[in-house]
């Protein structure tokens, strides 16, 4: 599919523009299953991830063409609870954290002028661990009762009554998370050991010091994560009783420990976001970042208070009052390094020369659209707002303001910005604008009525809803179909990209900040073999 | 060498935190123990219960169990509750039978509702928590002894005992 026609478009642009005679690489199935350059790996995971985004997106359209009208149509209610797990659990194990990685893989060395990454055969294990696991989970949809339908919570009691599909998924959960921490070693290790001479830790670009840290929280709680499912697992078929009530456990236990991965699991998805946006706001605003230090500083003060707000997840499960007071304003204390990141943006773009280019618009688009997300995670911080709101589609909309026009458009607007750094060839400056605001346009329509249905009352995970609602959930629907296909445009853009355009100059843009627009366009097979001196 | 140094290091720390995600549990546990989070509730020796003074407040305390549906047993308190003043022990006793043709062991969970009254729970003797094996058609009276703690908040008008029997076959003998 399209794996292999950018894979071909990619060699050929290679042979075509680049023959130096130091550059020569393997080819064929040795040079993508046996690769440990981080280039190849980085363009092996963000394809991966764009093929889990359509994968998790068609699963998502037939979430929508089900509630297009109320009753059902097309899917019975368990099939819909399967579509909707597994949505979350591939968009968020799929597409987003790999496609992170991808970034990281690319562009982290050329950033800190480091010839690769610092473990590069463990960065082979790490992508190719991926498809295997993906392949067990989506094999679960073939086993008896279908694939885990329990949401990609995996909330105890429930799960440890599913079937066979939930062992799947636990093996599953297990690799992603080896490869996660493999990940996440090597990012630590490359920019603390490898970067080049002169460029302290307070030089380096947003978008390595987002990823260090987001490397950090995943170490922390990626391993937390396989202990819950493990447990689970062992309540499931070893006779112990940590979430089995019938034993002597407690499920509430399972939430608790699920949200100490799991908040600090929604920084891991949004913290290399703020890194892409650092890096292309002040590109195309040609001023440089407003506030770099107080970027670092909330970095770090976000990553740090992930760890103490988990139960603001679970507000209406039954807390002591300080416990609710407690989660309530740690919560509200994440919109302070939040809103300086916010603040910095803004003030990197005042009175800069702006120009509008397609990675810009979406800068912009992020901004402004994750911030409407990050306002309504302040609405749904109020503990006793939150319990009318928990568990309705105003948190739907709310983690789609945050994750949709957050991280995954953040990856856009950040493949738009690098795509001719990678391949060497321009993107149709038209096409892109085209395919920001049909994304942008459409991304709306499909939640922000999503919002409304919330307020008036609408749970989520059902197939089913009474009639008031049908209005706002056509709007959804016809939203998602138009943005599900908007993102063909996407693909065709990439392609096209790849397999020919204009010629892209070693700067790309205009002027722009750091050391990966020093080496030529497209980025050779190897780079920075004579470390760069960073004055 | 440093790399390795650090690849080591970190690779640690993900071991830790894998152990942390399980202790996480006794945590958990003792969390709820010291501050009745969750409705859990404090076991004490008879001796220091009779010690108590008695207030001269009362409490409203109802009684509810429920048999999980895997369970083939009913499962109801003898009376539905009483009127308790903190600082006197009493007695629950709750009627439970097999209908069941075999012999089944179950296990029953306890909560006390409002949750902070949990703490202030305090029982001297209960069935809760260990197993319990039915023959069949046999038929038993089940006794908790508790008090209320006189320090239980003011605002405490009324609370909630609730079982719930579980089958507990596939923990049997552990």
């Amino acid at each position: 599919m399209s794996d292999t026609a950018v894979a071909h478009g990619h060699d050929h642009a290679h042979d075509h523009d680049h023959d130096h005679d130091h550059d020569h690489k393997p080819t064929g199935f040795r040079r993508w299953f046996m690769s440990t350059n981080h280039k190849d790996i980085g363009t092996l995971y963000l394809i991966f991830s764009l093929t889990m985004l359509f994968l998790g997106g068609a699963m998502a359209l037939v979430i929508r063409a089900e509630l297009f009208q109320p009753g059902l149509q097309f899917v019975d209610p368990h099939f819909f609870n399967q579509m909707t797990t597994m949505h979350a659990l591939i968009m968020v194990f799929g597409a987003v954290m790999p496609g992170f990685v991808g970034f990281a893989n690319w562009m982290v060395p050329l950033m800190v002028g480091a010839p690769d990454m610092a473990l590069p055969r463990m960065n082979n294990w790490s992508f190719w661990i991926l498809p295997f696991a993906f392949s067990i989970l989506l094999l679960s949809f073939f086993v008896p009762g279908g694939a885990p339908a329990a949401g990609w919570t995996l909330y105890a009691p429930l799960t440890v009554q599913g079937g066979m599909s939930v062992d799947m998924a636990i093996v599953a959960i297990h690799m992603m998370g080896i490869s996660s921490i493999m990940g996440a070693i090597n990012i630590i290790v490359t920019t603390l050991n490898m970067r080049a001479p002169g460029m302290t830790l307070m030089k380096m670009p947003m978008f390595v010091w987002t990823w260090l840290i987001t490397a950090f929280l995943l170490i922390a709680v990626m391993p937390v994560f396989a202990g819950a499912v493990t447990m689970l697992l062992t309540d499931r078929h070893f006779g112990t009783a940590f979430f089995n009530p019938a034993g002597g456990g407690d499920p509430v236990l399972f939430q608790h420990i699920f949200w100490f991965f799991g908040h600090p699991e929604v920084y891991i998805m949004i913290l290399p976001a703020f890194g892409i946006i650092s890096q292309i706001i002040p590109t195309f605003a040609r001023k440089p970042l407003f506030g770099y230090s107080s970027m670092v500083f909330a970095t770090a003060a976000i990553a740090f208070l992930s760890f103490i707000v988990w139960a603001h997840h679970m507000f209406t499960v039954g807390m002591p009052l300080q416990g609710e007071l407690f989660f309530m304003y740690a919560t509200m204390l994440i919109s302070v390094p939040t809103g300086v990141k916010v603040f910095n943006w803004v003030t990197t773009m005042w009175r800069g020369s702006m120009t509008f280019e397609t990675p810009m618009l979406y800068a912009i688009g992020v901004v402004f659209l994750f911030t409407m997300g990050g306002l309504s995670g302040l609405m749904l911080a109020i503990t006793p707002a939150d319990f009318q709101y928990h568990d309705t589609y105003f948190v739907v909309a709310h983690f789609h303001y945050v994750l949709f026009s957050g991280a995954v458009m953040a990856m856009m607007g950040g493949t738009f910005y690098w795509l001719p750094k990678w391949c060497g060839h321009m993107y149709n400056e038209t096409l892109g604008k085209w395919h920001f605001w049909l994304t942008t346009i459409f991304f709306n329509i499909t939640f922000f009525p999503q919002h409304f249905l919330g307020l008036a009352g609408m749970p989520r995970r059902y197939a089913d809803y009474p009639i008031q609602f049908t209005e706002f959930n056509q709007w959804s629907t016809v939203g998602a179909f138009g943005l599900g296909i908007s993102q063909l445009l996407f693909v065709y853009i990439i392609v096209s990209t790849v397999r020919g355009g204009k010629k892209a100059t070693t700067e790309v843009w205009d002027n722009p900040e750091g050391l990966e627009w020093t080496v030529p366009s497209p980025a050779p097979f190897h780079t920075f073999d004579e470390p760069p001196v960073v004055k | 060498m440093q790399a390795k140094k650090l690849v080591v290091q970190l690779t640690l720390v993900a071991v830790v935190m894998f152990g942390f995600g399980y202790a996480l549990v006794p945590l958990y546990e003792a969390f709820c123990r010291i501050t009745g989070f969750g409705g859990k509730t404090d076991v004490i020796a008879e001796a220091m219960a009779a010690q108590a003074v008695p207030s001269d407040r009362s409490i409203a305390v109802t009684y509810t169990s429920h048999s999980h549906t895997s369970l083939p047993w009913e499962f109801k308190p003898v009376s539905k509750g009483l009127d308790v003043k903190p600082g006197e022990i009493h007695e629950a006793v709750f009627y439970v039978k097999n209908y069941s043709n075999r012999p089944i062991t179950g296990m029953s969970t306890f909560n006390v509702t409002p949750p902070r009254a949990g703490f202030h729970f305090k029982k001297t003797e209960c069935f809760c928590f260990t197993q319990q094996v039915l023959q069949p058609g046999e038929e038993k009276e089940m006794l908790v002894r508790y008090m209320l703690d006189p320090a239980m908040p003011e605002d405490v008008l009324e609370l909630t005992l609730s079982y719930t029997f579980f089958d507990n076959e596939k923990y049997a003998g552990q």
